[in-house]
């Protein structure tokens, strides 16, 4: 571990701090390039000048009428969709940049937290218990809330969080607890009528986003987003080790904790509204840093930004290319693998290891 | 011998006795090998049956009410898969025959893995088991020296055997046949009408196994596919393989003629249907067919022994002309033949779900009762 960390957090110096604000001025022009395509795309042929019309038509734009069919596709399936894979892209991206200046490691990621386990499982729990959409998100985001208090309890409160290694191995009790929870309830679950269900939902989708799970996910995300740039300086002190943190007056423990919080906040919501997604909190960071830098100053709206831009296109790959509708967790897993070894093996060649 | 304590001696009984009952049918077939039957059933394999089938198990969920049809009651179904428990409790099943309410749901758990100890405490003669879904579920049966009669699924044609096979297994090989060809002769009458209907007029029809946490559609290889295709309609899913996840923008820019939902999903009614406002632009939500399967001894959307109605609904709703004979007789003719059941309009009622599918279009009008 400690051999590693100064590869991060002395990454690629090219660009010094983070790059200039010109390049997060760029990355929120391509979220709107992003956006505007993704509502482009899609199953149902919708020639640009109905989407034209159909903007329009919202804007109060007299004399323009949109037909009923692209309007509802417009409203309902495409713009609900983007933005809560926008929103989760965001929050996930962010969590795993807040894990890994936690833990000091680059391969630190949300799920280590051991909360999207314990989501998944109140999930399941809810599916099985019954048949309504919200007992989903209900149960996920209650069990995800509660093991991240587990977490906290069981690294021991404040005095606890100043040491990572208790804090990955509770991290990692918890998940194993819950992850068998979620066989448990595979298993007893009806196979004809709720397993299927489950595993879909495991797999991560985002095609059941409505306003609802907006609501849902946008008051839980976005304050989170907020607080975890809040502490983009004391990440930064916490990231070259907690002496030298201390050292700069970073109250070690109590960022920590804020931190941790943010970010299983931003896991129980995600996997609340659109199941497990993975590897969006590894990749993303690590796709800036090189591409970017490091430096917290812009690193983490970066961050924010790459990753709202990262999952509304592999959204719209998982809706719009084949009639299947793909789940979103297998689409980030078959791209974010291969581009996580592709960072790997730059690394490697940049003769960064030691 | 040491001395054995009141209690213990209890306890030893306690322990001994289920063994006995146990070893009681491995002991009864070794006699009974000398006469022993041979049938083969639908995956190629040969069963040895005792001359006498007192006691079948049905792992495979239609089977448990196939049997029930069959051999006209309860008493010699020894076991079934806890699913078939809701056929009991939530169909007519349960009221025809209370007493296969106290058949054992123990002996598989409902992805028809078998428990051993509970199929051999239930001492059945045979097992029907499903034999197209890998060996893991059928070699655990026949390593416990249980006869296993395998079936096939995918189409609802293949039903027809499963009725012809357990006739035969129950000794009942006459009526099994005689049930099997009117269940062959009304799928190849109705592939006929089906075959008739010219390509312009065919309707598209997509079946839903799942609506409310997922659009989960029924492509190619499900018996609900083959069912679309034989009564002459089209399944645009049908280019998808089995039970497929779709999303919204697919199923409109499918727009299909008529929805189909499944009797498996809590609360899934048409109205439930057309109160989603995602789906309001669609053909089949605007014009209102939107059907939800009827559910009698058996649930309609799989195959079953009631197949031949179900095709004869199915082949209703999807024709604009409606349907071809008054199901509502056909339904009494049939349950007296098939159950010795003699339905009541409010029993008719409920199987065809008059209440959920009344709204939708002119099903009142084709399937209600006729007033006056």
């Amino acid at each position: 571990m400690a051999t590693v960390a100064p590869a991060v957090t002395h990454a690629p110096p090219a660009q010094g701090l983070g790059g200039s604000p010109r390049a997060g001025w760029g990355l929120l022009a391509l979220l709107l390039v992003t956006i505007v395509a993704a509502l482009c795309a899609g199953r149902y042929a919708l020639p640009p000048s109905a989407l034209v019309d159909v903007l329009l038509a919202d804007l109060g734009w007299p004399g323009i009428e949109a037909p009923d069919a692209a309007a509802r596709i417009v409203h309902q399936v495409r713009l609900p969709r983007i933005a809560l894979a926008a929103i989760v892209g965001a929050g996930l991206a962010i969590s795993g940049a807040a894990m890994q200046s936690v833990f000091r490691n680059p391969l630190a990621e949300p799920q280590l937290l051991g909360v999207s386990s314990g989501a998944a499982f109140g999930g399941v729990l809810g599916m099985m218990l019954s048949a309504h959409p919200a007992a989903i998100v209900l149960g996920a985001f209650a069990f995800g809330l509660g093991s991240l208090a587990l977490v906290f309890w069981l690294a021991g409160g404040r005095g606890g969080m100043s040491t990572s290694i208790v804090l990955v191995l509770a991290g990692l009790v918890v998940g194993a607890v819950f992850a068998a929870g979620v066989s448990l309830v595979k298993l007893v679950a009806d196979p004809q009528n709720q397993l299927p269900a489950m595993v879909f939902w495991l797999m991560g989708s985002l095609a059941s986003a409505d306003a609802a799970k907006l609501w849902i996910a946008a008051p839980v995300i976005l304050p989170s987003l907020y607080l975890v740039y809040r502490l983009r300086f004391a990440l930064l002190a916490l990231s070259l080790g907690d002496e030298d943190a201390r050292s700069l007056g970073v109250p070690v423990g109590r960022t920590r904790a804020l931190a941790l919080a943010a970010v299983g906040l931003i896991t129980a919501a995600s996997v609340a509204v659109c199941g497990i997604v993975g590897w969006v909190g590894l990749v993303v960071p690590h796709l800036v840093r090189l591409a970017l830098g490091a430096g917290h100053r812009m690193f983490l709206v970066n961050v924010t930004l790459a990753g709202a831009i990262y999952l509304i296109v592999v959204d719209t790959i998982a809706r719009a290319a084949t009639p299947v509708e793909i789940p979103l967790g297998v689409m980030t897993a078959l791209l974010g693998a291969p581009m996580f070894a592709y960072l790997l093996r730059r690394l490697r060649a940049g003769g960064i290891e030691r | 011998m040491t001395r054995l304590t009141p209690a213990a001696r209890r306890r030893a009984l306690a322990i001994g006795l289920p063994a006995c009952a146990a070893l009681a049918p491995l002991a009864g077939r070794a006699h009974a090998a000398a006469a022993a039957r041979r049938i083969t059933d639908q995956t190629g394999r040969t069963v040895e049956l005792p001359p006498v089938v007192r006691r079948i198990v049905a792992i495979t969920i239609p089977a448990a009410s196939m049997i029930l049809c069959v051999d006209g009651g309860a008493e010699r179904l020894a076991g079934m898969n806890p699913a078939s428990r809701d056929d009991l409790t939530a169909g007519l099943l349960g009221r025809m025959f209370p007493a296969a309410m106290r058949v054992p749901s123990d002996v598989a758990s409902e992805n028809f893995a078998p428990n051993v100890e509970a199929l051999l405490a239930a001492r059945p003669d045979l097992v029907v088991q499903w034999g197209d879904r890998g060996d893991a579920i059928v070699r655990p049966i026949a390593a416990a020296g249980l006869p296993v009669l395998t079936l096939r699924y995918g189409d609802s044609a293949l039903a027809g055997d499963w009725l012809r096979l357990i006739g035969q297994a129950l000794g009942k090989a006459e009526r099994g046949d005689r049930l099997a060809r009117e269940f062959d002769e009304a799928l190849a009458d109705i592939a006929r009408q089906g075959r008739a209907v010219p390509d312009a007029g065919r309707p598209s029809a997509v079946y839903f196994q799942r609506l409310r946490s997922a659009l989960v559609v029924a492509g190619q290889g499900t018996s609900m596919d083959s069912d679309i295709r034989r009564i002459g309609a089209r399944n645009p899913a049908g280019t998808l393989p089995g039970f497929t996840p779709i999303n919204v923008e697919q199923l409109m820019a499918w727009n299909p003629d008529i929805l189909l939902l499944n009797n498996f999903e809590p609360g899934l009614t048409p109205a439930a249907v057309q109160a989603d406002s995602r789906l309001a632009s669609l053909r089949a939500v605007r014009e209102r067919r939107v059907y939800a399967f009827p559910r009698g001894g058996f649930r309609w959307d799989p195959p079953s022994q009631e197949s031949p109605l179900a095709l004869r609904w199915l082949q209703g709703v999807c024709d604009p002309a409606g349907p071809r004979l008054d199901l509502r007789a056909a339904l009494v003719d049939r349950y007296r033949d098939w159950y010795g059941h003699s339905l009541s309009e409010p029993e008719i009622d409920g199987i065809l779900k008059i209440a959920d599918n009344g709204g939708s279009h002119r099903y009142a009008e084709w399937f209600g009762a006729r007033r006056g």
